[in-house]
């Protein structure tokens, strides 16, 4: 946790609420799950609490107990959903054998997200007014530990002569904000999630890499 | 012309949010806005939420009908054709079970009037394609029984039996794909035992 002194008020009370209660993880985890579920196809909006709660024939009050509101539970779902795909983009990485396949990489398991929690991240994003610095805060998280991970690939890749000396830290945040520019188009116009729109979106995306790394590759590296 | 063609829009946009957030979680403000028209425009075509469910009901029974009334016309293994009804059958369940899903909200006698028409023309044409099935085998020589309707009736009471045994036993979840698949699985093997019970035996010829 590299981020400790960032960390948002909501998420404070909420670690000192853990702390009084008396709390089943394995509950906690089920009621978490549950809500992505709900939220990854319905968004926050049309989801309900209670909709939550009868997921797990559980009652309002028992989930009330774990999440008193939705704003507690679409901040655990968050917290889930970054810490996995952060997780999940450092294994694919390191699992790389150059930095062509894993930039490949990047792009599947950042569309793979994009795609099944579109509906809850376009959402989360104009969700509550009262404590919207959460979202800013964890995308601020994310997009560091994204940043992070890539500049130390891009660093590997520059000692090891694949790519030419760039600055590995600005070029992993221009290729980043490149991508974010392309999913932040699409989410301007669909009501829907549309498959096709998705897969186009990985295409292009694709395709951007795949220049971005021509731009980058030393040009002595050939193989 | 530019009104059927409104029309058209407007139920192609419905089917959209229906298929995905379900009837009950749509608002005909949402629908309006997707086509960009006024809430009064879209109310011009369709009176309410129920008429404009029964447009959309309809709309996506009868697409792809005809090809796959065809498609089970060339099957004339009536164990195939049985497999291809519960098949197609199936993939429509996946496709729109958010729309067929908002049906559960009425009572089985008190569905309204403007749904019921859409309802009756649906079940007569199942199991109008379930009885076309078995009196193929039957002049084929493959199945022997008395009356063809009352078996497919039999057959089809059974589906709706198994499908909702199955989602009541775990209600706790809206279902996903793969549930479905596996009810889809359950359906086959029982419609093979089903047929196997009807067809004459071999071991006496």
């Amino acid at each position: 946790m590299t981020f400790n002194c960032e960390k948002s008020e909501s998420q404070k009370v909420e670690k000192s609420n853990k702390m009084v209660k008396p709390t089943n993880q394995l509950r906690l985890d089920q009621i978490v799950e549950a809500a992505v579920r709900r939220f990854a196809h319905f968004g926050i909006a049309k989801t309900t609490l209670t909709e939550v709660a009868e997921d797990l024939a559980l009652s309002k009050q028992a989930l009330a107990y774990y999440f008193p509101d939705k704003q507690s539970l679409v901040n655990a779902v968050i917290e889930k959903l970054s810490d996995d795909y952060s997780r999940q983009l450092a294994a694919e990485i390191a699992g790389s054998s150059t930095v062509e396949a894993a930039l490949l990489k990047l792009t599947d398991v950042k569309a793979d997200y994009f795609e099944r929690y579109y509906m809850f991240a376009t959402q989360a994003e104009h969700f509550h007014n009262a404590r919207q610095e959460s979202y800013q805060t964890w995308r601020m998280h994310l997009a560091h530990r994204e940043s992070g991970l890539l500049t130390n690939l891009f660093e590997k890749g520059i000692r090891q002569g694949e790519l030419k000396a760039v600055d590995a830290h600005k070029t992993a945040e221009l290729l980043l904000e490149t991508l974010y520019a392309f999913s932040k188009c699409m989410k301007e116009g669909v009501a829907v999630p549309d498959p096709q729109a998705f897969r186009e979106l990985l295409m292009k995306q694709r395709e951007v890499i795949k220049l971005f790394y021509q731009g980058l590759k030393a040009e002595t590296w050939i193989n | 012309m530019a009104q059927d063609r409104k029309q058209e829009a407007i139920i192609t946009a419905a089917i959209k949010r229906f298929a995905h957030f379900g009837v009950a979680k749509t608002t005909m403000a949402e629908i309006a806005a997707d086509l960009s028209i006024s809430k009064a425009s879209l109310y011009y075509y369709f009176p309410d939420k129920l008429n404009l469910y029964a447009a959309v009901l309809q709309t996506i029974t009868e697409t792809g009908s005809q090809s796959d009334d065809e498609e089970l016309r060339k099957r004339t293994d009536p164990f195939k054709a049985v497999a291809f009804f519960l098949e197609k059958r199936t993939d429509f369940i996946i496709k729109y079970h958010n729309i067929i899903e908002y049906v559960r909200t009425f009572s089985a006698v008190n569905i309204p009037p403007e749904l019921q028409p859409v309802f009756a023309h649906l079940k007569k044409k199942e199991l109008q394609r379930l009885t076309t099935i078995i009196e193929s085998g039957v002049s084929a020589g493959i199945f022997k029984l008395p009356d063809p309707k009352k078996t497919a009736e039999l057959f089809f009471d059974f589906l709706e039996g198994f499908r909702y045994s199955f989602l009541l036993n775990r209600p706790n979840f809206f279902p996903d794909k793969k549930e479905f698949q596996s009810i889809l699985k359950k359906e086959l093997q029982f419609a093979d035992i089903f047929l196997h019970g009807l067809t004459i035996s071999k071991r006496h010829i």
